[in-house]
């Protein structure tokens, strides 16, 4: 990942970069709510929160490749979705698709989910791309989540850059040494796979908490780095959630 | 595997996520406080790297119909494994880091936890404790319950998935439950025969690592633990449902239309011997035209433009005789529409009206897509307190349906031996 790259080149980190991970993640939740909450149909809302996007995108431009890569694998998900909603719901028909009949109000839950779904999306990909992972676990400690919650979430992002490739050693030994079973044979396989993968896994765990548990951890994770708010940090958590309430109370009403 | 679950944000209600944000808050929080009772400073490193194993074992695809591939949700699996408590963090960390990667949505986290986490590893659970029925150390009892308990788990999270996009007004319950349940009794399928695969994988390598095997838990008792889990189950389903307003909008579809178009059914306009009595202002026969209970249609005959005034006795409608108003309303929802014949006497002389129909299609209240179930009212009680008590006893009957067909699975085990012994030959390949 980028965050293990030494950085020999003189370009200053984007502005989203040097922001607080605690402000980051408060204006991100924030934002979402806005969005999640504001009435169906308010047109210049979303405008509002599209132009928001840009101007963070535009204001961040090196970050729009990271952005890009996290949020196109995402979308389809949210497209199949919204497919199935114009039919879901009674009311005035407005179109036909075989026996399905497609309906005014399910039309309308389908935009209202379709754009809220991609800019909660497009919010939380920013973050993603603007945030070292491990900012993003000290950001989450300094929000308020349980220590224990966030340890988990360490020891989990740490470990799978160690099982992913481990499950792909797997997967290609299989493919290596079988003809490619079909049916039922492939079903059967593919569980002896993540079996041999929890085994591992499992015990890979006990070694690791064993070497721990030898060199003094008591339970208790710390960490070496103590983020503290800046002046700019505050101004700009409070502009960005701000501004996002404003647009949401004033256009939204 | 599981359609719809990675939701995304605005899928669901603000209401319906905080709702579930805050139950999976609390059970979270007791399987903190369960875990740290075992005094192991272990948990959080052990627990991370199964997080890590369940994370990576979901990028495991399988192929489902049609070209198209499926992954393990791993609820189950990592409950026969890690035990509820343990597998209720691990999936909640999961599910949680897949928000923060864009795969299903940020606010709707909590609902995402409860439906792709909690079924599984503590409903889910259950139900594998339950149709296990104490038999730990009989492995075709433990695959079959496994196998079970997963199928079981994909179709609760669908009819949980069903209840709250339809307390979030996205889509008719009636319209979303059946194809919803449908669909995932079918994909539910393939989540319980990997499940079952792993499981009697992991039984016949390392048997020891199945949590209910290890030494120490206590010794399960199906009798009350069953009894307690249905009924805690029960009283959520009851408590989430009473919070829900807009589930079945307007129940009384008849009572609501009549009052917004201003037809006061309380009114009375006939004396007991059919006299007309007052002269409404308003058309005297209403027909309501409804597909499944929801009012789609108003049609009024119009007794004023056919000359009928007040002392009039309206003898027959439709042939019917007409005593009280009940009669009438009776005589109009039979007529269907149609051109109305009306028998009325004024002065001992009697008339016999046509009267056509005038209607009035509403909007927005079209015929529904595909009505697969019909809406639900329960007469004279309405509201809050019927809704959930249909939910408690729907739930109770869900409950011990489950726990019956479950008892029933583990008895024969044909099934379910043969996949022990499927899974019990020597498997080179993947070790």
């Amino acid at each position: 990942m980028h965050e293990k790259t030494l950085i020999l080149t003189e370009t200053p980190p984007a502005l989203l970069e040097r922001l607080e991970p605690r402000v980051k993640l408060i204006c991100v939740a924030a934002w979402a709510l806005c969005i999640v909450t504001a009435p169906p149909q308010r047109w210049p809302l979303l405008v509002a929160n599209v132009a928001i996007l840009a101007l963070l995108l535009v204001t961040n431009a090196r970050l729009a490749g990271r952005f890009v890569r996290r949020l196109l694998p995402a979308l389809p998900a949210i497209l199949g979705i919204c497919l199935f909603l114009p039919f879901l719901q009674p009311g005035e028909p407005i179109g036909r698709l075989g026996f399905l009949t497609i309906t005014r109000p399910g039309l309308d839950a389908a935009i209202r989910v379709g754009s809220a779904a991609t800019l909660c999306l497009a919010a939380v990909a920013l973050l993603w791309a603007s945030t070292r992972r491990d900012q993003l676990l000290v950001g989450l400690r300094g929000v308020g989540l349980p220590a224990i919650f966030v340890g988990l979430l360490a020891f989990m992002l740490r470990y799978l850059d160690v099982l992913r490739p481990e499950l792909h050693r797997l997967i290609d030994a299989r493919t290596a040494r079988t003809i490619g079973p079909r049916g039922p044979g492939r079903l059967r396989s593919g569980a002896h796979v993540i079996g041999v993968l929890f085994l591992r896994a499992h015990d890979r765990a006990e070694q690791v908490a064993d070497a721990m548990a030898a060199r003094g951890y008591t339970g208790e994770l710390r960490g070496l780095h103590t983020p503290h708010f800046h002046r700019h940090d505050i101004l700009a958590g409070v502009t960005f959630c701000g501004g996002v309430l404003a647009c949401r109370l004033t256009l939204g009403a | 595997m599981l359609l719809a679950l990675h939701a995304p944000d605005g899928l669901f209600s603000l209401p319906v996520n905080l709702l579930f944000a805050a139950a999976v808050v609390l059970l979270l929080a007791a399987a903190v406080v369960q875990l740290r009772r075992q005094q192991d400073h272990r948990l959080v490193p052990v627990m991370g790297i199964m997080a890590a194993f369940v994370f990576a074992g979901q990028m495991v695809n399988f192929p489902i119909a049609a070209g198209t591939t499926g992954h393990l949700l791993g609820g189950v699996l990592a409950a026969v494994l890690l035990g509820p408590w343990a597998a209720t963090l691990v999936l909640a960390a999961v599910v949680f880091f897949q928000a923060l990667l864009g795969d299903g949505g940020l606010i709707t986290v909590g609902p995402n936890i409860f439906n792709m986490g909690v079924t599984g590893t503590f409903f889910g659970y259950y139900i594998y404790r339950a149709a296990l029925a104490g038999a730990v150390h009989k492995p075709a009892r433990v695959v079959a319950a496994a196998f079970f308990a997963a199928w079981s788990a994909v179709v609760l999270a669908s009819i949980v998935v069903s209840l709250q996009l339809a307390a979030s007004g996205t889509a008719a319950l009636n319209h979303v439950l059946l194809p919803l349940v449908g669909v995932h009794a079918l994909i539910g399928v393939g989540e319980a025969v990997i499940t079952a695969f792993v499981v009697a994988f992991v039984l016949k390598t390392r048997p020891e690592l199945i949590y209910d095997r290890r030494p120490g838990p206590e010794q399960f008792r199906p009798g009350r633990a069953t009894v307690a889990f249905g009924l805690s189950a029960a009283l959520c389903v009851a408590l989430f449902l009473s919070l829900l307003p807009s589930l079945w909008d307007h129940p009384d579809g008849l009572e609501f239309v009549g009052a917004e178009h201003g037809f006061v059914a309380e009114e009375s306009l006939l004396a007991d011997d059919g006299t007309l009595l007052t002269l409404p202002a308003y058309p005297l026969g209403v027909r309501l035209g409804t597909v499944a209970n929801r009012v789609t249609a108003i049609h009024q005959y119009n007794l004023l433009s056919a000359g009928v005034t007040r002392g009039d006795v309206i003898e027959r409608i439709a042939g019917q005789p007409i005593i009280t108003l009940a009669d009438a309303e009776a005589a109009l929802e039979d007529a269907a529409d149609q051109p109305l014949q009306v028998s009325i006497r004024r002065a001992d002389q009697s008339r016999d009206l046509t009267l056509p129909p005038v209607s009035t299609t509403l909007p927005g209240a079209s015929e529904p897509m595909v009505a697969l179930l019909p809406d639900y009212t329960v007469p004279g009680i309405d509201g809050l307190i019927s809704t959930s008590l249909a939910g408690a006893i729907g739930t109770i009957v869900m409950f011990l349906a489950s726990f019956a067909v479950g008892r029933l699975l583990v008895r024969p085990g044909r099934l379910a031996r043969a996949l022990a012994q499927q899974s019990a030959l020597p498997d080179h390949n993947s070790t």
